[in-house]
């Protein structure tokens, strides 16, 4: 069985998707694709009209998905078989954050000044901060409508390039401590189970986009692509090119490597036993 | 007799008749301001606006780096001053959150520091020695459930630590900040909450909380209960006090009295003579440090809520717990004399997130 109709809302790092989805349509198994993005958290400013609809008064916002979705102003949730969720905060940024300034006591070379976090407080932590992002907003309000599959992309590790910035110099240290590959491993546990509470499955970024566990290959982030300002955006401008010098968004090249995943996670959703369609 | 003289006698006896009302005219008294008078001052006063309770005894500016420490009630007040933009030290911030009920529930943005609630002087001047000592106390470790706490601030990581070795590490850093906010401040703000506490006879440490209420298993060959007297806790807080100037010469004290209740008492009292006793000693205490240093002022947040004109209505239902309006009653009364901004809704909220593990006491009942 597959999707008739897919919904994919998100924020910048949608474009990297509907650049290889275009590209490559019959890479999902769906009748219809409709897209919907905004700018960084500008989901946030979604509310429901008439019980089933998404909409937004925020001018910058309709602006930038109307040009995506080609006219449309508002998502009719009842409309669609899966919902995709790309971005939207569903991201590895957190952590990073936390590791700024501090340190697991498992790290043996936890540097002075750096006062040790407990493992429990590093869960707890990524639970709040996962479920107060707008993807689990949106998700909670699909889910309140429709109990079609809700899939979550996560936004891109990072460029293996950040780690040469200088505001970024730190991460290099991060990835070389003994606990890294543990840290990435959990932040994904974090996510899935903070997904399945609001009825959604968690789509992890694959192994062969990674050159190192949390870091995304180079290649994958030359020419990144990421919206164009409401001012120039329509139709066929939709998307922009990104800067070298961001890590944090990737190109057509990695949003046809993630197709594959979220095919998967479709056919998982409509196929296979006890697969999303059956849970919900 | 010249006539004359007879309007001005009048004016004289009619004085006379005024002042024999405030008392007699060569008393103490006479020519005492309204709010030196039960009846003026109290009686006929609404409690929310009683003036001239507290008059500072110095400036404390927006500039001045504070400290702020002591039982839970503590804890509006650290909240009351960073609300109103006065410039709360905070030296151990949660890691990725602002000031959250999860960072609040792991002890960050509670104080200054990471060190939780400190109920009793002598926990607070073991604290001071400990953070400023040149070489490491041992560290006390409670155990339960296969998880490790430190037993000096057992709440601030309520799933406990994967091991012994990681509480050691995680206090070995909050005492190093804690040696920091200690060399860094300039106001100093304590608010007493007990007399009543347990020590750890092994270690020669004083307990927030006694053993088996968070973590760790009450042994009474190990275990003692200890009510601290007038002399005990005067002598503690003169020696902080001292040793403080030494580290940091120049900190001022502010000083109040919890007036929480306790919620249970160890002794062989009944509860509400244990908490009168056990309130009284910390308010003569604080008036007797208020009589001998001039760097230090008591503020009269006890007076405010637990005297007996407030009614009780500034507690809760539950007789214990300060209700919004008591705190907000006793923060306008010092920022009165505080130059201070508006206050911020985090002030507001404050008064429902507070981290007592003295309540925890309360499961005990059977």
């Amino acid at each position: 069985m597959t999707a008739n109709r897919l919904c994919f809302i998100g924020n910048s790092h949608l474009a990297c998707v509907k650049l290889a989805i275009d590209a490559e349509r019959d890479a999902l198994p769906t009748r219809s694709v409709d897209y919907f993005a905004g700018s960084g958290y500008l989901i946030d400013k979604f509310h429901v009209v008439d019980d089933h609809f998404l909409s937004t008064r925020d001018e910058y916002l309709l602006t930038q998905m109307t040009s995506i979705s080609v006219g449309q102003d508002r998502i009719d949730m009842r409309a669609y078989d899966a919902f995709v969720l790309v971005g939207l905060g569903l991201e590895y940024r957190d952590l990073f954050q936390i590791f700024r300034m501090h340190r697991l006591h498992s790290d043996a070379k936890r540097a002075a000044g750096r006062a040790p976090v407990s493992d429990a407080y590093v869960t707890d932590f990524l639970a709040e901060a996962y479920a107060t992002r707008a993807g689990y907003w949106l998700a909670r309000k699909i889910r309140r409508v429709t109990s079609a599959p809700v899939i979550f992309l996560s936004s891109p590790y990072p460029a293996e390039a950040i780690i040469s910035d200088t505001v970024n110099r730190h991460l290099l240290k991060l990835r070389q401590t003994s606990y890294y590959q543990d840290l990435v491993d959990f932040y994904v546990q974090c996510a899935d189970s903070a997904a399945a509470t609001v009825g959604a499955s968690f789509i992890p970024q694959s192994a062969e986009t990674q050159v190192a566990p949390g870091f995304t290959r180079a290649d994958l982030n030359a020419g990144a692509v990421g919206l164009a300002p409401p001012k120039v955006s329509d139709a066929k401008n939709w998307h922009r090119e990104k800067s070298t010098a961001d890590p944090w968004h990737m190109n057509a090249d990695f949003g046809r490597a993630r197709l594959s995943d979220i095919a998967a996670a479709i056919e998982v959703a409509f196929g296979a036993p006890g697969g999303l369609r059956q849970s919900v | 007799m010249d006539g004359n003289l007879m309007p001005s006698f009048d004016k004289l006896a009619s004085a006379a008749s005024v002042r024999e009302e405030r008392g007699t005219g060569n008393s103490p008294y006479a020519g005492l301001d309204e709010t030196k008078f039960w009846r003026s001052g109290v009686a006929e006063t609404n409690p929310l606006i009683m003036r001239g309770l507290y008059k500072k005894r110095f400036e404390i500016t927006q500039e001045d780096p504070i400290a702020t420490a002591g039982s839970c009630f503590a804890q509006h007040i650290a909240a009351n001053f960073r609300a109103r933009g006065f410039r709360v030290i905070d030296k151990e911030r949660a890691p990725g959150l602002k000031d959250t009920a999860l960072a609040r529930a792991y002890g960050y943005g509670v104080y200054s520091a990471r060190y939780a609630n400190i109920y009793t002087v002598r926990q607070l001047l073991e604290l001071l020695r400990e953070a400023t000592a040149a070489e490491p106390w041992p560290v006390l470790v409670w155990e339960k459930g296969g998880r490790y706490y430190d037993a000096l601030r057992p709440g601030v990581e309520p799933n406990g630590l994967g091991s012994r070795r990681e509480v050691v590490a995680h206090r070995e850093a909050h005492l190093g900040r804690v040696r920091q906010l200690f060399k860094q401040t300039r106001v100093f703000v304590f608010t007493m909450g007990l007399t009543e506490a347990w020590i750890d006879k092994r270690a020669g440490r004083t307990l927030p909380t006694c053993p088996g209420t968070i973590a760790g298993t009450f042994d009474p060959a190990i275990h003692t209960f200890k009510n601290f007297n007038y002399e005990e806790i005067l002598a503690d807080y003169r020696t902080f006090h001292a040793e403080l100037a030494a580290f940091n010469p120049g900190v001022r004290h502010l000083v109040t009295v919890s007036p929480v209740p306790l919620t249970a008492t160890a002794t062989d009292q009944h509860v509400l003579v244990a908490t009168m006793q056990s309130k009284s000693i910390l308010r003569a205490v604080a008036g007797q440090l208020y009589a001998e240093f001039p760097d230090l002022d008591y503020f009269p947040s006890y007076e405010i809520i637990a005297a007996h004109p407030s009614r009780g209505f500034f507690f809760e239902g539950n007789l214990r717990s300060v209700s919004p309006a008591g705190v907000e009653t006793v923060m306008r009364t010092f920022f009165e004399q505080h130059e201070a901004k508006r206050p911020t809704r985090a002030a507001r909220k404050s008064a429902e997130e507070l981290q007592c593990e003295e309540a925890l006491l309360e499961a005990f009942q059977s």
